[in-house]
């Protein structure tokens, strides 16, 4: 109740192997039916916008899957690079309470 | 895939293969109900309308635990309970599930549910399926499958309604599975609005009652609890195919739903007006202005309201 935006489970941490299972049962039922799409729009023209949508769609949510896009899979094995945060040093002083010298911008 | 039963029938038959080649034939020429159990609606003619009925109520089922926990509770209230159920004519299977069910509350209840099973591919395919491909270009998420099948199951319901003199219509909506989009809070406000537009008063009773409540009441009614996984029945309703496939980056990765409120909201008014128009040629095709009909049931309901005042 009161819960927002996407499911009570979004963002629950998962496991490597549950990560990697997902993965093959999502390929293979979505290749399937895809398949099963496209052989019946041949008698069921129809049925052509379903697969185009159908294709569409599994394309995106393959590329947001395999890129972890939502989903929090801290595994050792497929931890992201650490991030690189672009400050130039040159600019900032070590002591964060110093203001940078005047007239000097960051790049 | 095959899954046994408790009592050892099979409960999935190869769906894929067998049922998209089941023909479903119409009861009568020209209807788009393919099962009933109870009375036909009566005829509507220019200027006869049906009378409302106050002591009967309308519920969208499918068998499924919050629409039977719906069902048993309406039936403390009510005369009697009219079980819709449809079929979206794309990857929706196993019906038999709804109409077993209904059986078994009509016989631990009194006989009080009468039961239409209702095909909406045709409204579907007007609402949704004919322009899908703009449609996902336009919004970027597959909710518009589910929302779109949704809301042709709710302009049919509403016109369940008007034909058969019902003041109320109600679903097993339920917060604890608010991560499908046509059970957000969002979205039933908005099909909230359309069923006021057209006199039906929607509600959602079982809205905010733990899942496991509703549980305890089937199996207390010893009710079929199918076979269940994590948080879900299996075999105790109909299969949609496209929903196994949708939810399943949810389920599998915990991956969150794109159901942003300002896009969902968005989809639901512009399908809204589309739903209106397929209404008013629905009771023009049979020779009954929906405005006028609008207007009676109109007058009716506030005299009720006069007279229970």
């Amino acid at each position: 109740m009161g819960r927002c935006c996407g499911g009570k489970n979004a963002g629950k941490p998962i496991s490597l192997p549950r990560y990697l299972a997902g993965l093959g049962v999502f390929c293979t039922y979505h290749t399937a039916i895809h398949a099963v799409l496209k052989v019946a729009s041949v008698p069921r023209p129809d049925l052509e916008k379903v697969r185009d949508f159908h294709g569409r769609l599994f394309k995106d949510e393959l590329k947001e899957i395999l890129a972890r896009e939502d989903i929090n899979l801290p595994s050792r094995l497929l931890r992201k690079e650490e991030e690189f945060c672009p400050i130039d040093e040159g600019v900032w002083p070590e002591d964060w309470d110093d203001l940078p010298p005047a007239g000097t911008e960051a790049a | 895939m095959l899954i046994l039963e408790g009592n050892g029938g099979a409960c999935v038959r190869l769906p894929i293969l067998t049922e998209p080649f089941r023909k479903l034939e119409p009861i009568e020429d020209g209807s788009d109900v393919f099962e009933r159990r109870g009375p036909a609606p009566p005829t509507l003619a220019p200027g006869e309308y049906p009378k409302v009925k106050s002591n009967e109520i309308a519920l969208m089922f499918s068998g499924g635990v919050d629409s039977t926990a719906t069902a048993v509770m309406l039936a403390e209230h009510y005369d009697r309970i009219h079980l819709v159920t449809y079929r979206n004519g794309y990857g929706h299977y196993y019906h038999h599930r709804t109409a077993e069910r209904v059986d078994e509350l009509n016989r631990r209840l009194g006989n009080k549910f009468v039961y239409s099973a209702i095909t909406i591919k045709d409204y579907f395919d007007e609402i949704l399926v004919n322009s899908v491909i703009k449609d996902y270009k336009e919004y970027r998420s597959g909710f518009i499958w589910f929302m779109g099948c949704k809301m042709s199951m709710h302009m049919r319901s509403a016109i369940y309604c008007l034909e058969h003199g019902l003041p109320r219509m109600t679903d097993g909506s339920n917060s604890d599975t608010d991560e499908m989009v046509e059970q957000a809070l969002l979205s039933l406000s908005l099909i909230q609005f359309f069923y006021e537009d057209h006199t039906v008063d929607f509600g959602t009773p079982v809205y905010e009652v733990r899942r496991d409540e509703s549980r305890q009441v089937i199996k207390d009614l010893g009710l079929k609890m199918g076979v269940q996984v994590m948080d879900r029945h299996l075999c105790i309703q109909p299969t949609c195919l496209a929903g196994e496939l949708y939810y399943m980056p949810y389920l599998f990765f915990n991956k969150r739903m794109k159901h942003d409120e300002p896009v969902v909201g968005k989809f639901i008014k512009e399908k809204t007006e589309i739903c209106h128009r397929v209404m008013s040629e629905y009771f023009a095709s049979k020779g009954v202005d929906l405005d006028g009909l609008l207007a009676d049931r109109r007058e009716q309901l506030a005299k009720n309201q006069e007279a229970s005042a």
